[in-house]
């Protein structure tokens, strides 16, 4: 697996349109999300010349995990469309905080199984960790995202240190949270496994 | 009074001897598999329970569950355990007023949850088996087959 990330939009519109794609396909065909599309991509208004993604791809070539990452200085989803999952703490606004969202990890040449939703172990642990890479070569210290709840057992499972910032609410008949992550300990984390996966090589 | 407040990390702080003065209302729960497997019956299944405090800030505790049938001289029983530790957005305090630490925070939790389980509301219990019960126990299959 290969992981990329950087402003697409300026840099790689080639891969930024692929991109969209495969958000649409995800996100519209599979998860059945009811978010802005023109019928072969998705984006929505947080899709800007400045905004920060994350992908990986498969052995194939193919793109198996997107992200997409904003500062909190500027406009973000959880602040303009779910500023209430936050338990009633002001939305964050720092270049230290980074907005983690449209995340997901799916092989779309692989059949959807039960459970599997947008999460597939082990690129989604993969992707989160580039993600976590990305955010820091950015500056951020912590982010913050609004996420199907599934994903909280995802980062349990994989030992991320994160933790949620309220109750979850119901939208459109999904569980959604706003989940904590903080960069600094994960990337420690990460580290230290890569470390021990390259004992463990040897 | 007011138990807690928020930090500014989101956690909410909380002595571990305040924990039982927070009482907890359902807030839903669901099943883990996708909406077609949710229609058949099953001898187990799975799934997730969120419940909070009123008001805001809230405290926020979510955790799995499974739900099996036992069948033992042709009697069936069904029973509902917690799986896994819980999520929530607490962190526990220890008496110096040290944070015990997220792992720790629900290793308490799940204690708590448990012990907790028997009681109904007014007693300050928290009683989500019996939510599960009432919810997904029909969708359980008691057939003879399904015990093979």
């Amino acid at each position: 697996m290969t992981a990329l990330y950087g402003q697409f939009a300026q840099s790689a519109p080639t891969l930024e349109a692929a991109l969209a794609a495969y958000r649409y396909q995800v996100f519209v065909e599979r998860l059945k999300w009811d978010v802005p599309t023109d019928g072969t991509s998705e984006r929505d208004q947080f899709d800007r010349l400045d905004t920060v993604y994350v992908l990986t791809r498969g052995t194939d070539g193919q793109i198996n995990g997107c992200a997409r990452l904003l500062p909190t200085t500027r406009p973000y989803l959880l602040a303009e469309v779910f500023p209430e999952l936050l338990n009633g703490m002001p939305v964050p606004c720092s270049d230290d905080v980074w907005e983690l969202s449209r995340f997901a990890a799916m092989d779309l040449n692989a059949p959807l199984t039960n459970g599997q939703g947008q999460m597939s172990s082990p690129v989604a642990v993969d992707l989160l960790r580039a993600s976590i890479e990305c955010a820091a070569q950015y500056g951020a210290r912590r982010l913050i995202t609004t996420s199907p709840l599934g994903v909280e057992r995802l980062l349990r499972r994989a030992g991320f240190n994160a933790h949620r910032a309220g109750p979850p609410k119901m939208v459109h008949g999904y569980p959604l949270y706003a989940c904590w992550i903080e960069v600094q300990n994960n990337l420690n984390h990460s580290i230290q496994s890569a470390q021990a996966a390259k004992h463990v090589a040897h | 009074v007011k138990l807690y407040n928020l930090s500014d990390d989101g956690l909410i702080r909380l002595w571990t001897g305040a924990l039982m003065q927070i009482h907890l209302q359902h807030l839903f729960s669901g099943l883990d598999n996708t909406p077609d497997a949710q229609d058949s019956l099953s001898e187990q299944i799975s799934g997730y329970t969120e419940w909070r405090s009123p008001g805001t800030p809230a405290v926020s505790v979510g955790w799995d569950w499974t739900l099996r049938i036992h069948t033992h001289r042709a009697r069936s029983m069904t029973t509902c355990q917690r799986q896994g530790l819980p999520r929530s957005n607490l962190m526990l305090l220890d008496a110096q007023g040290r944070d015990l630490g997220l792992d720790n925070t629900s290793l308490y939790l799940a204690q708590w949850v448990d012990v907790h389980a028997a009681r109904n509301c007014t007693q300050g219990g928290l009683p989500w088996q019996h939510e599960i019960l009432t919810k997904y126990a029909p969708r359980m299959d008691y057939s003879p087959a399904a015990q093979l």
